[in-house]
């Protein structure tokens, strides 16, 4: 799959009703609860009492949201009105400020994402100094002077109060471990 | 009482020796620019500065966060009031009159009257705290563990029924938050639960990454989508009218003491919290006014309830908070957090051996929201600057400080995973109108009320009719009855201060 395809599909992702997120996202608490409330048939009576109670409320309640979420996007009655959960999402094509919103939602994820395996490869110091670097001159489109200036500046101050104040070590990279051996 | 108040006078003392009267200015200043900045405020203050007090003894800590809840306050009305942006949702309200009095040419007599009401509202809320801890602390030594079962529960469904969004996904927050928190080895029943055979989730989900992610990058997400540079415009404004908005609160003191009084009682309602208590006293003191129809267009009274109720209502929401482990808001359900890490428990041992501690923590809230009416209003100008600034700017080091953070405590590369993936939860439930403070607080109360039902059950002989046979647990059930029939009379829609941030 080429970039442009790759890109082209997360777009096409984007474009879905807000309806269809917030349906996905209640379906995937309740797969979450029902997991829970499965697996603790397995625990003994004692240990299974608590979590299999309070599953059984949370998956009653969100079956109730799923299915109102599912009712916007259908258009057909399934739950009476008085159990609702509220005004559910729209199920209207989303505006282009509502994909923009979402294209920049995908950026921070990458930005996170980033950061996260730069970490695990080469280390917290060198990962954060990247980061703000790379973010002031690339995303906040800073210059190279003020962004260098900024991510010197918060490096510095993270590093001083955590490393040095509270002394708190950096998490070291793979690469480091590998090469101290 | 006089005990309690005489401990109390010679806390505040000590708060101005050194370094303690460092940590109360540094407090204020971190509190002063989180509230000036909108959509940061008290919850990520704190969030953030719980790592970073890993290295204090517990009194520093709590002296750094009590005084940063006295800074916020202050700073979201200074940009309330000079450039019509409330940093904080408790300063909305000051908005009305705030904005029509700078451009009125007035906004020294408003930031005066804020300043001042600020710190009376504070002042008495306190004093009502520290009047009510002796009865309280009477009334804990009576609470038996079926008692506290009952609290939890109450606070579960309250909290989930009066925070914003629905009242059904409120409740369901919460059952995924004590479901979160079975997860990992049970001392009390020797399992090892949900924990899918992993090393890192044998000691469960820790604390300080679930409120890290759920709050700090939660909110740098959003402020990241949602990313905007205000446009204001340049406010100076003239020191002389300070003095006038300070003359008028001292001659209103009845308007004063009411407005407190409502920002009290409203901070004790489980998380309804300051935005309630800011619109409930304007709305009061409008009613109250022989000139109504001046609201809205300038008159100091709208800044004097709304500044007074809101100062006040920390040392509402303070007493559920230390006494049953029920934040009466979303920062006291972060400080709660903050307790729970450095140790501390609510109930009654808070009331107790870590008195002194709690007392640390009233000292310091009072003392900074008297010194950040003094200092608010020397540097209100470039407070509201902060205002102006890209809120894009902003998430790196939010989201650098969380990272480092959630590290801080066990040293733990899954913790920093943990945080993130809280982090994407927290944005989600935000963006799909679920409140953050009943997961929370499910993740907190989850292991203390297993523990309470358990030990009930074990140190009786009456098998499960030990949660109903005392008149604690019967006046217990009955207010939970109360509060279930006032759910059931709401209809299941949105309530009417919900924003829905649309994803």
């Amino acid at each position: 799959m080429s970039k442009n395809d790759t890109i082209g599909s997360i777009d096409r992702l984007l474009r879905f009703s807000t309806g269809v997120f917030t349906l996905s996202f209640s379906l995937i608490l309740l797969v979450f609860v029902l997991w829970i409330a499965l697996t603790s048939l397995g625990y003994s009576p004692s240990a299974r009492l608590f979590p299999l109670i309070v599953s059984i409320v949370t998956l009653a309640l969100l079956t109730v949201v799923v299915l109102t979420n599912a009712e916007n996007l259908s258009g057909k009655t399934l739950i009476p009105d008085r159990l609702q959960s509220g005004k559910s999402a729209s199920a209207e094509s989303p505006t282009e400020e509502l994909i923009k919103k979402r294209r920049s939602i995908v950026q921070i994820f990458g930005w996170i994402a980033a950061v996260l395996v730069l970490t695990y490869v080469v280390g917290m110091d060198f990962a954060l100094f990247a980061f703000l670097l790379t973010y002031y001159r690339y995303q906040a489109e800073l210059s190279w002077v003020r962004s260098a200036a900024t991510a010197v500046g918060l490096w510095l101050f993270l590093v001083g109060i955590f490393a040095f104040v509270l002394d708190v070590p950096f998490p070291e990279g793979i690469l480091v471990e590998l090469l101290l051996g | 009482m006089l005990g309690i108040l005489t401990d109390f006078i010679a806390v505040v003392i000590s708060l101005f020796s050194w370094p303690l009267f460092g940590f109360v200015l540094l407090g204020t200043l971190i509190g002063l620019v989180f509230g000036s900045v909108p959509g940061l405020g008290g919850p990520v203050a704190i969030a953030l500065l719980i790592p970073a007090s890993f290295g204090m003894d517990t009194t520093t800590a709590l002296v750094l966060f009590g005084s940063t809840l006295g800074g916020v306050a202050f700073g979201g009305s200074a940009s309330a009031i000079l450039v019509n942006i409330p940093g904080t949702a408790p300063n909305a309200a000051t908005c009305l009159d705030g904005y029509p009095m700078t451009k009125n040419g007035r906004a020294g007599e408003a930031l005066g009257v804020s300043a001042t009401a600020s710190a009376v509202g504070a002042v008495f809320g306190i004093f009502v705290l520290l009047a009510i801890l002796p009865f309280s602390r009477e009334l804990l030594l009576l609470f038996r563990p079926a008692n506290y079962f009952w609290i939890a529960i109450i606070g579960l469904v309250t909290v989930a029924s009066v925070s914003r969004g629905n009242f059904i996904k409120g409740i369901a927050s919460g059952g995924l938050g004590l479901l979160i928190s079975f997860i990992g080895f049970s001392n009390l029943h020797g399992t090892y639960r949900y924990g899918l055979g992993t090393q890192y989730l044998y000691d469960g989900i820790q604390l300080l990454p679930i409120v890290i992610g759920t709050f700090a990058i939660a909110e740098a997400i959003r402020l990241f989508s949602s990313s905007d540079q205000s446009i204001v415009d340049e406010v100076n404004y003239e020191s002389s009218g300070i003095l006038k908005g300070v003359y008028f609160v001292l001659v209103h003191p009845i308007q004063v003491l009411r407005s407190s009084l409502i920002g009290v009682l409203t901070g004790v309602i489980p998380a309804a919290g300051g935005a309630m208590a800011n619109f409930v006293a304007y709305m009061q003191a409008k009613e109250g006014s022989s000139d109504p129809d001046s609201f809205g267009k300038g008159n100091p009274s709208g800044v004097l309830a709304s500044e007074a109720s809101n100062d006040a209502k920390d040392g509402g929401s303070l007493l559920p908070t230390v006494l049953f482990g029920i934040p009466g808001s979303a920062t006291m359900a972060v400080l709660l957090g903050a307790f729970l890490i450095h140790g501390i428990t609510p109930g009654r041992s808070i009331l107790t051996e870590d008195l002194p501690l709690l007392l640390a923590l009233i000292a310091a809230l009072l003392v900074s929201n008297l010194l950040t009416s003094l200092i608010g209003l020397s540097v209100a100008n470039q407070l509201v600057k902060l205002t102006k600034m890209d809120s894009n700017l902003l998430v790196p080091p939010i989201l650098a400080v969380s990272l480092v953070g959630a590290f801080a405590a066990r040293n733990n590369f899954g913790d920093i995973l943990a945080a993130v993936l809280f982090g994407i939860v927290g944005f989600a439930l935000i963006a799909h109108n679920f409140s953050r403070i009943p997961l929370i607080l499910g993740v907190i109360l989850g292991p203390l009320t297993e523990q309470y039902f358990f030990q009930a059950l074990q140190f009786s002989n009456q098998g499960a009719l030990i949660f109903v046979n005392d008149w604690i647990s019967i006046v217990l059930i009955l207010v939970l009855i109360v509060v279930g029939l006032f759910i059931a009379r709401q209809r299941g829609g949105e309530d009417l201060t919900s924003i829905r941030e649309e994803v």
